[in-house]
C-alpha cells in the first residue's frame, strides 16, 4: 500500500488533502501542520510520497525539501502551494522536487501528478505563470507585450537600430524577435512582409 | 740741608699738576692721545693700577715706535707722581730720556724730559739735583722750551736763591719769570706772586709784599681760581708771622679762614646740590624706568589679554562646532536609524498582510471553492484568488529570502509588464548577495522608481539593471520617457515616493543620483555590498 505524509499549516485543507489521498486508497502515515513535525514524520516513516505545502511555519516547504534532498531521502515530495511562480517552481526542482501542484487546481491535478511520481515521472501544472515565455498573449495573435510593441515600432517605420535604442535592448535581440513575430503570424519570408502586415492591422491592435 | 715748610711742599706738589697737564699735551699721535684721555679717567677714580698696566702694555707691543716709547714713559712717570712715588717717576723719565736717544727729535724731548726732571726734584727737595738739571736746561738756552715752561724754571731758580737768602738776585728772577709768564696776566701768576710775597717780607718789604698779595688776590679773583686765594692769605699769614708781623698775620690768617669757610660752605653747598641733582636725577630715571616698566607691563598684559581673548573665542568657536557636528551626527544617525527602522517596519506589516491574504483568505476561498459544484463560480472563486495573488505580491515580493533580489527584480519587471504594456526589460549582473532587509530596500527603489515611470513618463521602455561595481551594488532605473524637474518636484512636498528612495539610499548607507531630460529619467543607487 503507498504511504504518504501530509504537511500543511491550513487545518482546512489539510483535512481537505488527507481526505482526497485517502480517497484515492493511499495510506496516510501523518498529517503535520509544522515544518519541523512533517520532516521527522518523514524521516520516521519513509512515505512513498510527501505532500507538502510551501508557507509552513518552523520550516517551509523549500527548506525541508532541501534537507531532505541533501539526506537523500527516497521519499519523493509533491509541493502542494498557493504559489504559481515560475521562479519557485525552478528553485523547488534545484532542490529535488518530484511534483507541483497548485492548491486551487488541486481537485483536478492532485491525482494524475501522484500517479505520475509514483511512476518516478515528473510532473508540474500547467498553470504556473512565466515571464519567460510569456503569459499575457494577444488573444488574437499570439504575441507578447514585447512583441507587440515591436510591430507597434515597425509601423511606425523603425529600423531595428532605434528599436532596440528605444527597448533597451540589443539589436541582435530585436532581429530575434522579429523571426519569432513572422513565424508566430506565419507570414511569407519575403522583404518587408512584417512592415506590410504591421501597417495593415495597424486598427487591429 | 735746606728744610722746607710742609705747606710749600703741598703746594708745590698741586702746581706741578698743571705743569704736568701742560707738558704732556704736547703733539702727538691721536692713539698716544686716546690712551691718556682713558688714563686720566682711571686716575681721577684712583686706578692707578689700570692706567700703569695699560701703558705696560702699549710698550710691550712690537709696533711702538722710540718717540712713542718717550711718551708713553713720560705718561707712566705721570701717573707715579699722582702716587707721590718719585722713584719710579724719576726712573721712568730716566727711560724716556734712554728712548729718546733713538729719535730724530732728540732735542725736543731731551728740552722736555729735562723740564719734567728739574720740577720733579723741586719737588722732592733735591734742589742740587734740580740745579745741576736746570744747568743743562740753560746751557741750552732753553731750547724747544715755551716761556711757560721757562718762567716756571725761572721762579724755582729763583725760590732757590731765596732760599740760599741771595734775595735781590731773587727778586729780579720773579719778575722775569712773572713776565715770561705771558705778561703777568697769566692765571697761574698767583703762583709767583705769593712766592715773591714771602721773598718781600724776608727782605722786610712789608709795602712790596703787600703789593704782590693785592695783585696775586686780583689775577687769582679774576680767573676764578678760589684755591689760589687761599694759599696766597695763607702764605700770606705764615710768613707775617715769621717775620714778626703777627697783626698782619692774624689779619691774613683771619681772612684766609674766612674765605676758607665761604669755599667750604660753597664747596659743601654744590656738593649737596650735586648731590640733590644726582639725587633728583635718578628719581627721574627711576620714574622713567618705572613708567616705561608699567608702560611695558602694561602692554604686555594687553598683548597677554587679547591673546587670551582670542585663545577662548576660539575654544568656545570650536567647542561650540564640535557639539554642533556632533549633534547634527548624533541626530543623523538617529534619523537614519529611525528612517531604517521605520521602513523596516513597514516591510515587517507588509509582509504579515500580504501573509495574512495569500495564506490565510486565499485558503478560505480555497474551501470555498470546494462546497460549490458551479463551475462558474469556481471560475470566479479562482478569479479572486489570483487577485488576492496580485495584491499580496505587490505587498510583498513572493518568498524573496529564497528566491534573491535578482529572481524578484525580474518577477517584478516582468509583472508590471503585463499589467501596463510597457517594455520593461532586466539586466542582471549580479551574483553575489548582501544582507535581505538591505536587498528589499533596494528592491522597493526599483519598485518605486518603475511606478514612477509607469505612471508619469509616457516611455515606450523601461530598463532595470542591476551589477555590481567593486565594493558596491548598483541599481539603475531608466526610461526613455519625458523626464521631469526632481528638485521642484521633491520641494512641492506631495513627492512621498520620491523621497522614499532618498531616504530608503541613505538608509543603506549609499548615494542616490537621479539625471532627468527630455530623454528620459535615469536613476542610480549604489550601496556598499558588505
Amino acid at each position: 500500500m503507498i504511504s504518504v505524509v501530509v504537511a500543511d499549516d491550513h487545518p482546512l485543507t489539510l483535512g481537505g488533502t488527507v481526505q482526497f489521498v485517502q480517497s484515492m486508497g493511499y495510506e496516510v502515515k501523518a498529517s503535520c501542520s509544522h515544518g519541523i513535525s512533517a520532516l521527522n514524520a518523514i524521516q520516521l516513516h519513509h512515505p512513498d510520497v510527501a505532500l507538502i505545502d510551501i508557507n509552513m511555519p518552523g520550516m517551509d516547504g523549500l527548506d525541508l525539501l532541501e534537507t531532505l534532498h541533501q539526506k537523500k531521502s527516497r521519499t519523493r515530495v509533491i509541493l502542494l502551494t498557493m504559489h504559481n511562480e515560475f521562479d519557485i517552481y525552478v528553485k523547488a526542482k534545484e532542490l529535488g522536487v518530484c511534483g507541483y501542484v497548485l492548491k486551487e487546481e488541486a481537485n483536478i491535478e492532485l491525482q494524475p501528478c501522484i500517479e505520475a511520481v509514483l511512476r518516478n515521472e515528473h510532473w508540474v501544472t500547467s498553470n504556473l505563470v512565466n515571464q519567460h515565455t510569456g503569459y499575457h498573449q494577444s488573444k488574437t495573435t499570439g504575441l507578447t507585450i514585447v512583441e507587440n510593441k515591436i510591430v507597434e515600432l515597425i509601423r511606425d517605420q523603425k529600423s531595428s537600430k532605434q528599436i532596440a535604442h528605444l527597448l533597451f535592448i540589443s539589436e541582435k535581440t530585436v532581429e530575434k524577435h522579429r523571426s519569432r513575430i513572422i513565424e508566430k503570424l506565419n507570414l511569407p519570408k519575403e522583404k518587408n512582409a512584417l512592415l506590410r502586415w504591421a501597417m495593415q492591422n495597424s486598427e487591429a491592435k | 740741608m735746606i728744610t722746607l715748610p710742609h705747606s710749600i711742599l703741598k703746594k708745590t706738589t698741586l702746581t706741578l699738576f698743571t705743569v704736568w697737564c701742560c707738558v704732556a699735551v704736547m703733539a702727538q699721535k691721536p692713539w698716544l692721545d686716546t690712551l691718556s684721555d682713558r688714563a686720566y679717567e682711571y686716575n681721577k677714580d684712583g686706578k692707578f693700577n689700570k692706567s700703569i698696566a695699560m701703558y705696560n702694555q702699549a710698550l710691550a707691543s712690537d709696533t711702538v715706535t722710540a718717540e712713542d716709547r718717550v711718551y708713553l714713559y713720560i705718561f707712566k712717570a705721570n701717573v707715579y707722581k699722582w702716587l707721590v712715588d718719585y722713584v719710579s717717576v724719576e726712573r721712568n723719565l730716566k727711560l724716556a730720556l734712554e728712548a729718546s736717544d733713538k729719535t730724530s727729535n732728540k732735542a725736543k724731548f731731551l728740552a722736555d724730559i729735562h723740564l719734567n726732571l728739574a720740577l720733579m726734584y723741586f719737588d722732592i727737595h733735591r734742589y742740587a739735583q734740580a740745579d745741576s738739571v736746570m744747568r743743562v736746561i740753560r746751557k741750552n738756552n732753553f731750547i724747544h722750551l715755551s716761556n711757560y715752561s721757562k718762567a716756571l724754571i725761572y721762579q724755582q731758580e729763583a725760590y732757590l736763591l731765596f732760599l740760599n737768602k741771595d734775595y735781590n738776585t731773587a727778586d729780579s728772577l720773579y719778575t722775569e719769570a712773572l713776565a715770561l709768564m705771558e705778561s703777568g696776566n697769566h692765571c697761574d701768576t698767583p703762583i709767583i706772586y705769593w712766592k715773591k710775597l714771602a721773598l718781600y717780607l724776608a727782605m722786610g718789604k712789608v709795602k712790596q709784599a703787600e703789593e704782590s698779595i693785592r695783585k696775586g688776590l686780583d689775577i687769582s679773583k679774576k680767573c676764578g681760581v678760589e684755591k689760589y686765594i687761599m694759599y696766597i692769605l695763607d702764605e700770606a699769614a705764615i710768613h707775617y708771622a715769621k717775620n714778626g708781623y703777627y697783626e698782619k698775620a692774624y689779619e691774613y690768617s683771619h681772612k684766609h679762614d674766612s674765605v676758607k669757610d665761604a669755599i667750604d660752605q660753597a664747596a659743601h653747598l654744590s656738593a649737596l646740590t650735586d648731590l640733590e641733582k644726582e639725587y633728583q636725577t635718578e628719581r627721574e630715571i627711576e620714574k622713567q624706568q618705572l613708567a616705561r616698566k608699567t608702560l611695558e607691563a602694561q602692554s604686555n598684559l594687553n598683548y597677554l589679554i587679547s591673546a587670551l581673548v582670542v585663545c577662548v573665542v576660539f575654544l568656545i568657536g570650536l567647542a561650540y562646532s564640535w557639539i554642533r557636528y556632533r549633534k547634527s551626527k548624533r541626530y543623523r544617525r538617529l534619523k537614519d536609524r529611525f528612517t531604517g527602522e521605520l521602513l523596516n517596519n513597514i516591510e515587517i506589516e507588509r509582509k504579515r498582510i500580504a501573509s495574512d491574504l495569500h495564506d490565510g483568505v486565499s485558503h478560505e476561498l480555497l474551501a470555498v471553492k470546494m462546497k460549490v459544484k458551479e463551475p462558474e463560480v469556481q471560475q470566479v472563486v479562482n478569479n479572486i484568488i489570483q487577485e488576492i495573488r496580485l495584491i499580496s505580491r505587490n505587498l510583498h515580493p513572493v518568498m524573496f529570502d529564497k528566491l534573491g533580489l535578482k529572481t524578484s527584480l525580474e518577477q517584478l519587471a516582468w509583472r508590471m509588464q503585463e499589467n501596463t504594456g510597457i517594455v520593461i526589460t532586466t539586466e542582471m549582473n549580479y551574483n553575489a548577495s548582501t544582507h535581505s532587509d538591505r536587498e528589499l530596500q533596494l528592491y522597493r527603489i526599483a519598485q518605486e522608481a518603475l511606478g514612477n515611470s509607469v505612471k508619469y513618463s509616457d516611455a515606450i521602455a523601461i530598463r532595470v539593471g542591476l551589477h555590481q561595481d567593486g565594493e558596491n551594488l548598483v541599481l539603475e532605473v531608466q526610461d526613455n520617457g519625458k523626464g521631469f524637474d526632481i528638485q521642484s518636484k521633491l520641494s512641492e512636498g506631495r513627492s512621498f515616493g520620491l523621497q522614499s528612495i532618498y531616504q530608503r539610499g541613505e538608509s543603506l548607507s549609499g548615494t542616490v543620483q537621479f539625471k532627468s531630460a527630455d530623454s528620459g529619467t535615469h536613476l542610480i543607487v549604489t550601496i556598499p555590498i558588505k
